[in-house]
C-alpha cells in the first residue's frame, strides 16, 4: 500500500491504506480540497493517521520535516492528526499512511461544557462551612 | 465536563475573594492575543516571605482540556483539608492533613490554571482540537503559535516537533517570546522563587524531564545548549549531539520524577512513566526545558526544576483522548500527582532551619556539603536521593511532633558544625542521638521503602563514631546506601 507519489488528490488517496474510515469520512475527504494546509481557518476535515516507513521511503524520524500535527502514540509509532493533503505528502514522500478515523472541524460538544449555575454550585458545595471574608 | 475560561476565571476569583487569607490572585502583566485576561493564584497558608515556590501551569494547549479543571480544583482540596484538617483521600493515594499544612505553610504554590485562553474559547465554539494560541500570522491562511515551542530554549532551532511553518501545529512564532502567554510565564519565573515547575498536557502518562532537543549526557560539560546557534529553521546539525546535565540533577529528577509516578500508581494503578522529554519526541522551545535551562544560560537566575505531565492515555481516539467525556478519574490521578511534585519541592533541612532555629547558617553550610561533595560522586549523590525521597514523607511527622522537632533542629546544629571543622570528631553521643531520631521517626512511618532509606542511613551513623567530619563525609561519598563500597571518582 504505498503511494505513487504524484497525480490528483483523488488519485493519491486510491494508494493510501484506509482503517475503519465510512463512506460519510471519504466524502468528506473530497470536500477537503488539496490546498487547505493544516492551520487554516478553511479547513474543514482532518484524518487520524498513523505513519509507517515505507519500502525504500525515508526515515520515520523524517517524518517531523513535514510539520505536522504529531501527537502521542502509546507503542512509540508516529500518529499524526492530518489534512488530506498532508497525509497525500506523507504517501508521495514514499511513506505508508493508515487513515484511522475522520476527524471533521467541530467545536467541543455542549454536553462536555458545565453551565454557569452548575461551576458556580460545585464551588459553593465544595467550601460549604467554610468562613467566608466578611462582605464577600 | 469541562469549565469555560469564564468559569475558570470566576473560581479563581471567588476564592481570592471568599478566602483571602489563603489566596491571592494577580492579573499577569501580559493579556492573551485576544485581549482576555489571564490570570494566576498564589495559594499558601501562614506568614513568611521569601518562600520556596512551586509553579504548575495548565491549558498550554487549547485542546487539553481537563488540565486546567483539575489545577482549580487542586486548589479547592487544598483549602478544605487546610481549614478543616481533613485528609484528601485520591483513591488509594491518601494525603494527610499534616502533609497539606507543612506544604501550605512552607511554600507558595502559584496555580497559573489556563495559560491559553483564546485556544480554550476556541475549541468551544470551533474547533475542538485545536492546539495553538489564537495569534493571526500575516501573509498566511494560518493562525497560532504553540506555546510550548516559544521559550527562549534553542528557540527556532527546528529539532523534531518544532516548525518555523506559521501553518504548523508546532509553530515556534515570529521569535521567542513573541507571544503574550508565554511572556506571562516568564514574568512568573522572573519575579518568583520558583524551584519546581509543572506544565500540564495530555495525554500519554507520562511524567516528562529536561532534555527535549537532545539526548542527556552527565559527563562532557562542554555540551551546552549555550554553544548552540537559536533561530535557525533548521535542526540542531551536530550528528549525535548530547546536552550534558550534570549527575545530581539527572538524579533528581529522576527520583522526584519516580515519585510522582507512584502517586499517581498509589491512586488507581495506572503507570505513567517518567522519562526524558526527547523520549516522547524531540522538541525546542518547551516550558520544562526552558525553565530549568535559565540557570545554565544565566548563572544569576536561582534553577528550577521543569516538569512536563501527559495526562491520561491514548483512548478509543485523540478527541477522546485530548478530552475524555468522564476526565474525573484521570484529574484525580493527576492532582495526586501534581501533590506528590509540590511535596517533593520542601526541603526538610531547609524548613527546619527555618522555622525552628530561625536562621539559615547551619542549611549554608549543609548546602555546600551537598552540592560541592556529596553531588560529586555517584555514591554521594545515591545519599542525596536517598534524602531527597525520603524527606517529604518525614517532614509533616517531624514538625508535628515537639519532642522530634527539638531533636531534629539539635542534630541540624551540630551536623553543621561537624562539618565546619573538618578534623571534629563525630562522637558516640552524636550517633546515639542520631539513630534514636531515626527510629522514631521509622515508626512514625507505613512506608516501606522509607523505613528501609532510614535504616540504610542508621546503619552508616553507626560506622562515623570516632571518625573526623572530614572521613565521615568521605566515606559518604564512597560507600553508597546499603554499603557497597564505590572506587574514588573525580
Amino acid at each position: 500500500m504505498r503511494g505513487d507519489g504524484g497525480g490528483a488528490l483523488s488519485l493519491r488517496w486510491t494508494s493510501v491504506s484506509i482503517r475503519r474510515l465510512d463512506l460519510a469520512s471519504e466524502e468528506a475527504i473530497v470536500q477537503a480540497g488539496p490546498h487547505e494546509p493544516s492551520g487554516s481557518a478553511g479547513q474543514t476535515m482532518r484524518f487520524e493517521a498513523t505513519v509507517h516507513p515505507g519500502e525504500k521511503g525515508p526515515p520515520l524520524e523524517r517524518v517531523a520535516d513535514l510539520d505536522l500535527d504529531r501527537v502521542p502514540d502509546p507503542q512509540g509509532g508516529v500518529r499524526v492528526v492530518v489534512t488530506a493533503e498532508d497525509a497525500a505528502q506523507l504517501v508521495a514522500r514514499g511513506y505508508e499512511v493508515l487513515l484511522v478515523r475522520a476527524l471533521p472541524v467541530q467545536p467541543l460538544d455542549p454536553a462536555l461544557v458545565v453551565d454557569d449555575e452548575s461551576a458556580r454550585a460545585w464551588l459553593e458545595e465544595q467550601t460549604r462551612g467554610i468562613e467566608r471574608q466578611e462582605g464577600s | 465536563m469541562y469549565r469555560t475560561i469564564a468559569q475558570l476565571d470566576s473560581v479563581t476569583g471567588l476564592l481570592a475573594t471568599w478566602f483571602p487569607q489563603y489566596f491571592s490572585r494577580i492579573e499577569l502583566p501580559n493579556a492573551s492575543i485576544e485581549g482576555r485576561p489571564i490570570y494566576a493564584l498564589r495559594m499558601r497558608a501562614g506568614g513568611g516571605e521569601d518562600r520556596r515556590a512551586v509553579l504548575i501551569v495548565g491549558g498550554t494547549h487549547a485542546r487539553e482540556l481537563m488540565n486546567p479543571d483539575a489545577i482549580v480544583e487542586l486548589a479547592v482540596d487544598l483549602l478544605v483539608s487546610y481549614v478543616n484538617g481533613s485528609d484528601i483521600v485520591y483513591g488509594g493515594r491518601t494525603w494527610p492533613a499534616n502533609d497539606v499544612r507543612i506544604l501550605l505553610e512552607t511554600l507558595d504554590l502559584w496555580l497559573l490554571p489556563c495559560l491559553n485562553p483564546d485556544g480554550r474559547q476556541y475549541v468551544m465554539t470551533v474547533d475542538d482540537l485545536w492546539r495553538k494560541n489564537r495569534r493571526d500570522n500575516p501573509g498566511t491562511p494560518c493562525d497560532g503559535v504553540d506555546l510550548n515551542r516559544n521559550l527562549d530554549l534553542l528557540w527556532g532551532v527546528t529539532e523534531g516537533q518544532t516548525s518555523c511553518s506559521p501553518c504548523s501545529d508546532v509553530f515556534c512564532g515570529p521569535s521567542a517570546f513573541s507571544e503574550p502567554e508565554t511572556r506571562n510565564v516568564k514574568h512568573l519565573l522572573d519575579s518568583h522563587r520558583v524551584h519546581c515547575f509543572v506544565d500540564v498536557h495530555s495525554y500519554s502518562e507520562l511524567v516528562l524531564y529536561p532534555w527535549g532537543h537532545a539526548p542527556t549526557q552527565t559527563v562532557d560539560a562542554t555540551k551546552r545548549f549555550t554553544g548552540l546557534p537559536s533561530g535557525t529553521c533548521a535542526p540542531i546539525g551536530q550528528p549525535g549531539y548530547q546536552e550534558y546535565m550534570n549527575p545530581q540533577d539527572l538524579l533528581r529528577f529522576q527520583t522526584v520524577g519516580q515519585r510522582v509516578v507512584d502517586a499517581i500508581k498509589a491512586v488507581r494503578g495506572r503507570v505513567y512513566t517518567s522519562q526524558p522529554g526527547i523520549a516522547l519526541y524531540p522538541t525546542t522551545g518547551t516550558h520544562s526545558d526552558y525553565v530549568y535551562s535559565r540557570h545554565i544560560a544565566d548563572p544569576s537566575l536561582r534553577k528550577t526544576y521543569g516538569y512536563t505531565f501527559e495526562t491520561g492515555p491514548l483512548v478509543g481516539d485523540v478527541r477522546e483522548s485530548f478530552h475524555p467525556a468522564d476526565p474525573t478519574l484521570i484529574k484525580r490521578d493527576v492532582k495526586s500527582g501534581m501533590l506528590a511534585l509540590a511535596q517533593q519541592c520542601i526541603c526538610a533541612i531547609e524548613l527546619i532551619g527555618v522555622k525552628l532555629l530561625e536562621r539559615d547558617t547551619e542549611v549554608s553550610v549543609l548546602r555546600r556539603v551537598r552540592d560541592d561533595l556529596l553531588g560529586s560522586t555517584e555514591a554521594g549523590r545515591e545519599w542525596i536521593a536517598l534524602f531527597e525521597r525520603a524527606q517529604g514523607r518525614l517532614v509533616a511527622g517531624v514538625l508535628a511532633d515537639e519532642r522530634l522537632s527539638a531533636a531534629a533542629a539539635a542534630l541540624l546544629e551540630r551536623a553543621a558544625r561537624l562539618v565546619e571543622d573538618e578534623s571534629a570528631e563525630v562522637m558516640d553521643d552524636d550517633v546515639r542521638r542520631g539513630r534514636s531520631l531515626i527510629r522514631d521517626v521509622s515508626e512514625k512511618s507505613k512506608d516501606e521503602d522509607v523505613q528501609a532509606d532510614l535504616q540504610a542511613v542508621s546503619a552508616e551513623l553507626a560506622r562515623m563514631t570516632g571518625h573526623t567530619s572530614r572521613e565521615a563525609i568521605s566515606a559518604l561519598m564512597h560507600r553508597r546506601p546499603g554499603g557497597s563500597h564505590r572506587p574514588r571518582q573525580p
